[in-house]
C-alpha cells in the first residue's frame, strides 16, 4: 500500500496540499510597516485609520486689559512695530520690555550719583 | 498555510462572493481548517457566517483594523490550511498591509474600463510592495460575473482581457460566471455543496465552476512555490 492510497479519501491527488505547507511570509517589522505605508500611500492607498483629534494649546489668560493711547513719531513707531514683530511679542510685552530697561538705567544712574 | 488576499480598490467588483466561494471550495474539498478573514468594514462573509450552513472546518474573523490585520493573518496561518483575505473595495492602509502578507493577491474585475483601471492600482501596489519586501507577491487578475457561456464575451472583455495581456498582467484561465447561486449563498447561507438542487438552478454548473477555480489557485500556488 502507498503512502497516497493510505490518506483519507477526498484529499488524495488535486486537492492533497501537503506540498504547499512551507516557511510562512515574515510579518513586517514597525520599520518596514512604516515604509510600505509611505509606498502605498504615493499609489493612493492611506491610512484611514481615525487620528486622535489635535487639542488645541491653552490660551494664556487674558492680563493685558488696561489701554493706553499715545502719540509717538512715525519712525518710532515703525521701530517700534518692527522690533515687536522680530520678537514675536505683542506691544504690549515690547513696553514692558521697554520699561524694564528704562527702570534699570534710572537705578544706574542713581547708584552713580552715590 | 498559504495567505490568498481578495484586491481591489474599488467595491462592487465581487471580491466577497469569490473570496466565499474559494474558501467553501477548499473547506469541502481539502477538508482542512479554512479562516476566512473579514475586513470588509460592512462585515458581510460575518454576517454570511451566522447564517446555518457553515462548514464545521471553516471560520471567520472579522478584522476591520490597519495594524491589526497583520496579526490576525499571522496569527491564522498557524492554524489554517488557507487564510483567504476579504478586503474592503478602497484604497487603503489596510489593504497594503494584507498584501505584505500575502502568498498570492488575486484582483477580480467585471468587463468594464473603470474596473480595469481600478485593477491596474490594485497590481502597482502589489508590484510596489513586493519591491519594498524583497520578495515577490504573486497575484492573478479574476474576471468576474462574466456571461456564463464562454462563446458570449463582450467587446469590452475581450479588448480589457487582451490589454491587460500585453501589459504582462497575468488572468486566471478560469472566470467566475454571474450566477444566481453564488448569490443564494449569501442569501440562505451555507455553501454550493449545500444549497438545494430544486430550488437553485444551474447550481451543477456553478459548483463546476467553483472547483475550476480553486484547482486553478493551487495549480498557482504550486507553481510559485517551485520556482
Amino acid at each position: 500500500m502507498t503512502t497516497e492510497k493510505s490518506k483519507p479519501a477526498g484529499i488524495q491527488g488535486l486537492w492533497d496540499v501537503s506540498d504547499l505547507e512551507g516557511p510562512s511570509v515574515p510579518a513586517p517589522s514597525a520599520t518596514e510597516r512604516q515604509s510600505l505605508a509611505k509606498a502605498g500611500e504615493r499609489l493612493g492607498f492611506a491610512s484611514r485609520e481615525p487620528t486622535p483629534p489635535k487639542v488645541a494649546p491653552p490660551k494664556p489668560e487674558k492680563e493685558m486689559t488696561a489701554r493706553i493711547t499715545i502719540r509717538i513719531r512715525p519712525a518710532d513707531k515703525q521701530r517700534v512695530e518692527d522690533y515687536a514683530y522680530r520678537q514675536r511679542k505683542m506691544l504690549g510685552d515690547v513696553m514692558a520690555d521697554f520699561l524694564d530697561l528704562a527702570e534699570a538705567r534710572e537705578r544706574e544712574a542713581e547708584q552713580a550719583k552715590g | 498555510m498559504p495567505v490568498i488576499s481578495f484586491v481591489s480598490p474599488k467595491g462592487g467588483v465581487g471580491k466577497t462572493t469569490a473570496a466565499l466561494i474559494l474558501a467553501t471550495e477548499l473547506a469541502a474539498k481539502v477538508g482542512q481548517q479554512i479562516t476566512l478573514i473579514d475586513a470588509d468594514p460592512n462585515l458581510p462573509l460575518s454576517k454570511w457566517s451566522l447564517r446555518p450552513g457553515m462548514p464545521s472546518n471553516m471560520e471567520v474573523i472579522a478584522d476591520t483594523g490597519e495594524a491589526t490585520i497583520v496579526d490576525s493573518i499571522a496569527e491564522s496561518r498557524e492554524r489554517s490550511a488557507f487564510v483567504i483575505v476579504d478586503l474592503e473595495g478602497v484604497a487603503s492602509g489596510r489593504v497594503t498591509n494584507a498584501v505584505a502578507m500575502s502568498d498570492l493577491a488575486i484582483v477580480p474585475i467585471q468587463a468594464s474600463l473603470l474596473d480595469a483601471e481600478q485593477a491596474a492600482r490594485a497590481v502597482s501596489l502589489i508590484r510596489t510592495t513586493a519591491r519594498a519586501r524583497g520578495r515577490e507577491i504573486p497575484y492573478r487578475i479574476l474576471f468576474n460575473r462574466v456571461g456564463a457561456s464562454a462563446r458570449i464575451r463582450t467587446r469590452n472583455f475581450k479588448s480589457i482581457a487582451t490589454s491587460m495581456d500585453e501589459a504582462g498582467i497575468v488572468a486566471f484561465e478560469t472566470q467566475l460566471a454571474d450566477r444566481e447561486a453564488y448569490r443564494s449563498m449569501f442569501s440562505h447561507g451555507g455553501t454550493l455543496q449545500s444549497l438545494d438542487t430544486a430550488t437553485v438552478t444551474t447550481i451543477v454548473a456553478a459548483r463546476a465552476n467553483a472547483e475550476q477555480f480553486a484547482l486553478e489557485v493551487i495549480d498557482v500556488l504550486r507553481a510559485e512555490k517551485a520556482k
